[in-house]
């Protein structure tokens, strides 16, 4: 018997990388790009696919299409590529540290506290900038993630989910309180927001996404290895020389900032969270980090499917895309679990 | 039954004393609390003689007590409702939401009042309502006894998210598309007493004690299943058979809920974690303790709903995360090993 | 009858005064124990007796309250997590088995200590699980996924990844409980050879006062959380002591075979039993 997979040994280094992983993934990687740039294409300006070539590699086309690309177009898929993967990475480590696969990212309540400070922006100041959400969101998400963990510390993981949803219904109910007091326009302004939307997308929107996604992932990664040790129980982990605390704590500081960076520029996406790693773990073996990988790829695929969907199905009127995300996310869950049904 | 246990009993029996105080006094302020300031002797004439009414006690009759009795209903099924589900499913996390009749019944009302198949007068929203709850919990049921293993509460689960954020996201859908709509029902789709008469009270508080009843019957063999599932097997209880009647009662008093007013969230959940060991030692005695706690939360987040804003009142379903959640943190945080 | 620790000990395992617990009461107390190198130590005693939790607190998994315990010279509270895992395996009573994964990359996990960000999977990884799994006569499963086990097998298999783990010491809290008899003497024998022809040591708690009166080098007895005997070999066993530890009336029988002592308990007959 072997190990599986490629290694390759020099001195003291060795690497080890499993083939079928990093197949999946490149295939998942090219299929988002492909959605891109049929996401490029697509719109009320339709553009061929040599001006979109044009437009990537040379910047050589006219005035229009560089604005319809530059300023709307690109902000906005990337925006969807970036949220769509935050949640889904965010949730694949909930759902591994809690060994639930009900476990959300919204759970933990900084979801309710982005939501909560982002509405009352757009409903105390209807005219504020959209690039002040994602700093309002920031901060009201983390805040919240600070509350649960302040109150929740050393807490077993159900008493601490159960604080996160408390206080989660807390800000919610709050967040109630004040749609109720609004007036109608602003209150199906606030609608929208929460149903997930990517209309503040621009460049700076974008880039701090990347960043937050970037950053979390590096930290996620890294720590993949260590935390899959997990599933064998705490003693044989802490036995094979895990840092069990430092883990977790990592973990979820990381899906914190997942979380609320997301929830700050795109709204309130619901249900990427949950089904990205449900959908990654059909996909062929692989060990954590390549599932989470294919998790963060799925969750961009899918904001991104839902992004095009919404603005095409029904034209001219543009779904906010968390509903039309939860209108396919839904039925393709219900499926998944119809065809699993006796594995389950 | 050993001494643990007995002790455990007796403590509960405290537990729901100080529960039915609590309900009364709530309901007191509550019945005590309104815009128009009502005099003492106006109640006490009340009591006195019944048949005489001026509007001040045309008030207290018809517009606050009923629905401070909708409010301790709904919360007793709830609570009840809330403390079966967690304890069939053995998940603490679990809340009669996920069933999917609260997304069930937004949609139903929503589509009806949106695109009228007929006019639909506010009197019939409660019909609309179980029908819209029943319609979906009865896919997520038929879509999770399907398969080999037929009924797996897992499976139910997540048909039943699946199927509530389907709904719940056309509900969104269509009232962002539709102001008048999102205007007429934006109470409603959060839970209200308000405006609750008592026909709708006498059609559904019967189906709320039938409920009741059934849950205690159940509770003996549900008991078992916190010992786990082959043990409650071995203990001859049919293990497959209790928690589908278990799950079915819940499902039989949160629609009653939803359609007396609306959907309602969050207390199904808190009620049963808000006294310790309830879920270790189920019986009659823990599910009517953990009805009366929803009652009272409910009645809480009520009284806020018309205190809080004074004159202005809020839909009684947007406090109740606010009315329980500061407590319920509390203890939870209290309680911390 | 107990033994004094040596302190200034360079190698092995010992604890200084330990005592351990959860809650708010104490497990164990003022345990002085030394666990003697290249020799299988059987832990014994009645439920509650502390067994697990000494075993716990040997392997860092349960802070001491009070005391030390020392491994290789060094005080473990101040080992990081890594070197401990290089000295010390430990199988845990039923370790949860993780969905789908095969024989050989769960024993693999093992060589978890021994690797980092690029040392993936080296020949000294390879060579470890290769042999781990030869010598716990698993090769044939190597590919099969470990829930389709069955327990002597999946037990075999646990046993091979600390193996793999390369530790001179290795921790095992109960590892026969739960199998048929067979496997139970499959198990012993494995860990009596790893001691014998491996030169590893072995620490385990034990149920089974027979089996472990026929493989241990040496026995220590706990009652109620402090040590009441160390016997350093099978012979010392006297029903004396099964009767103090275990407070179980006994007769001595010695194995036809090995000459080594099995007590056979009885209960002494009470009026109304039939004769």
């Amino acid at each position: 018997m072997k190990a599986r997979g490629l290694v390759w040994r020099t001195g003291s280094f060795s690497l080890r990388l499993n083939p079928i992983s990093w197949a999946t993934n490149a295939l998942l990687a090219a299929s988002l790009m492909l959605l891109v740039f049929l996401g490029l294409r697509s719109g009320s300006l339709p553009l061929g696919p040599a001006t979109i070539a044009n437009w990537l590699l040379f910047g050589n086309v006219g005035w229009t299409e560089t604005v319809v690309l530059e300023n709307l177009r690109a902000p906005r898929l990337l925006l969807a590529v970036t949220s769509g993967g935050m949640l889904a990475l965010a949730g694949g480590v909930t759902q591994h540290i809690t060994r639930n696969g009900l476990a959300d990212p919204s759970l933990i309540g900084v979801k309710a506290g982005a939501a909560l400070c982002i509405v009352a922006l757009i409903l105390a100041w209807p005219a504020a900038p959209l690039a002040l959400r994602p700093v309002v969101g920031l901060v009201g998400g983390l805040a919240a993630g600070l509350s649960v963990v302040l109150l929740a510390r050393g807490a077993s993981p159900l008493k601490f989910i159960m604080v996160g949803v408390g206080l989660s219904w807390c800000l919610s109910s709050m967040l109630v309180v004040m749609l109720t007091s609004a007036d109608i326009r602003s209150l199906q302004r606030a609608m929208i927001w929460l149903a997930g939307s990517l209309e503040g997308a621009n460049w700076p929107t974008v880039q701090l996404a990347a960043a937050i996604l970037s950053g979390s992932a590096i930290i996620l990664l890294s720590l993949a290895r260590h935390a899959e040790l997990e599933d064998m129980g705490d003693a044989k982990a802490s036995a094979l020389g895990v840092r069990l605390s430092w883990v977790r704590i990592s973990c979820l500081v990381a899906t914190v900032f997942l979380v609320a960076g997301a929830v700050s520029v795109a709204g309130g996406l619901g249900f990427v969270g949950l089904i990205a790693p449900h959908l990654a773990r059909i996909l062929p073996r692989q060990d954590l980090r390549g599932r989470l990988i294919s998790a963060t790829l799925i969750g961009a695929l899918l904001v991104l499917a839902a992004d095009l969907l919404g603005a095409g199905l029904f034209a001219p009127i543009r779904l906010p895309v968390g509903v039309s995300l939860a209108m396919i996310g839904a039925p393709l869950l219900v499926l998944l679990l119809w065809l699993r049904r006796n594995r389950i | 039954m050993n001494a643990g246990a007995l002790r455990a009993r007796q403590r509960q029996r405290h537990y729901l004393l100080v529960t039915l105080v609590v309900i009364a006094i709530l309901a007191a302020c509550h019945i005590l609390q309104g815009p128009r300031s009502i005099p003492l002797h106006s109640y006490l004439s009340l009591l006195q003689s019944p048949g005489q009414q001026g509007f001040d006690q045309f008030v207290i009759l018809f517009l606050r007590l009923p629905r401070i009795l909708a409010a301790v209903a709904a919360g007793a099924a709830l609570g009840a409702s809330g403390f079966l589900l967690q304890t069939a499913m053995r998940n603490r996390l679990g809340e009669p939401q996920i069933l999917g009749l609260n997304a069930g019944a937004s949609l139903a009302v929503v589509l009806l009042n949106t695109y009228p198949l007929f006019p639909l007068p506010p009197l019939l929203t409660p019909f609309a309502a179980s029908f819209g709850a029943g319609a979906l919990f009865g896919l997520v049921l038929l879509l999770s006894t399907a398969g080999r293993n037929r009924f797996d509460p897992d499976k139910m689960v997540f048909f039943g998210i699946a199927l509530s954020a389907l709904a719940n996201a056309i509900v969104s859908a269509v009232l962002i598309l539709n102001e008048d709509t999102l205007e007429e029902l934006r109470f409603w789709l959060v839970g209200d007493t308000a405006g609750i008469g008592y026909a709708a009270l006498a059609a559904t508080v019967p189906t709320i004690l039938i409920g009741l009843l059934f849950g205690c019957l159940l509770m003996p063999s549900l008991a078992a299943f916190t010992l786990g599932e082959t043990i409650a097997s071995s203990l001859g209880a049919s293990v497959r058979r209790t928690r589908f009647a278990a799950l079915l009662v819940a499902a039989l008093l949160s629609g009653s809920v939803v359609s007396l007013v609306g959907p309602i969230g969050f207390i199904g959940l808190i009620a049963p974690a808000f006294w310790p060991r309830l879920h270790q030692l189920p019986s009659a005695m823990a599910l009517l303790l953990s009805a009366m706690s929803g009652s009272a939360l409910l009645l809480a987040a009520d009284l806020l709903a018309v205190s809080l804003m004074a004159p202005v009142e809020l839909p009684t379903g947007a406090l109740t995360g606010l009315a329980g959640a500061p407590a319920f943190i509390w203890l939870v945080a209290r309680k911390l090993p | 009858m107990i033994e004094n620790a040596e302190i200034s000990l360079q190698q092995g395992i010992a604890a200084h005064d330990l005592s351990a617990g959860y809650g708010s009461v104490s497990a164990i107390r003022d345990i002085q124990l030394r666990i003697e190198e290249g020799r299988m130590t059987a832990l014994l005693g009645p439920n509650g007796s502390g067994k697990s939790t000494l075993l716990s607190a040997l392997a860092r998994l349960l802070p001491a309250r009070a005391g030390t315990v020392v491994l290789d010279g060094h005080d473990i509270a101040q080992l990081q997590p890594r070197q401990m895992a290089r000295k010390l395996g430990l199988l845990p009573q039923q370790p949860p088995v993780p969905e789908g994964i095969t024989v050989f990359d769960l024993v693999a996990r093992g060589r978890f200590p021994h690797q980092g960000f690029l040392r993936h999977w080296s020949n000294q990884d390879e060579s470890a699980v290769t042999e781990a799994i030869t010598l716990t006569g698993i090769a044939d499963l190597a590919e099969r996924p470990v829930e389709t086990l069955s327990g002597g097998q999946r037990q075999r298999v646990w046993i091979a990844m600390v193996l793999a783990q390369e530790t001179p010491l290795l921790l095992l809290d109960e590892p026969t409980t739960f199998l048929d008899v067979a496997h139970q003497v499959a198990i012993l024998d494995l860990l009596r050879n790893l001691v014998r022809h491996h030169r590893r040591t072995v620490v385990c708690v034990l149920h089974d006062l027979n089996m472990a009166l026929q493989y241990a080098d040496r026995l220590v007895f706990l009652k109620e959380g402090v040590v009441r005997h160390v016997l350093s070999a099978a012979t010392d066993c006297t029903d004396e002591i099964v009767r103090d530890v275990f407070d179980l009336q006994a007769v001595t029988m010695l194995h036809p075979q090995t000459g080594l002592p099995v007590f056979l308990p009885y209960a002494p007959t009470l009026p109304g039993d039939a004769a």
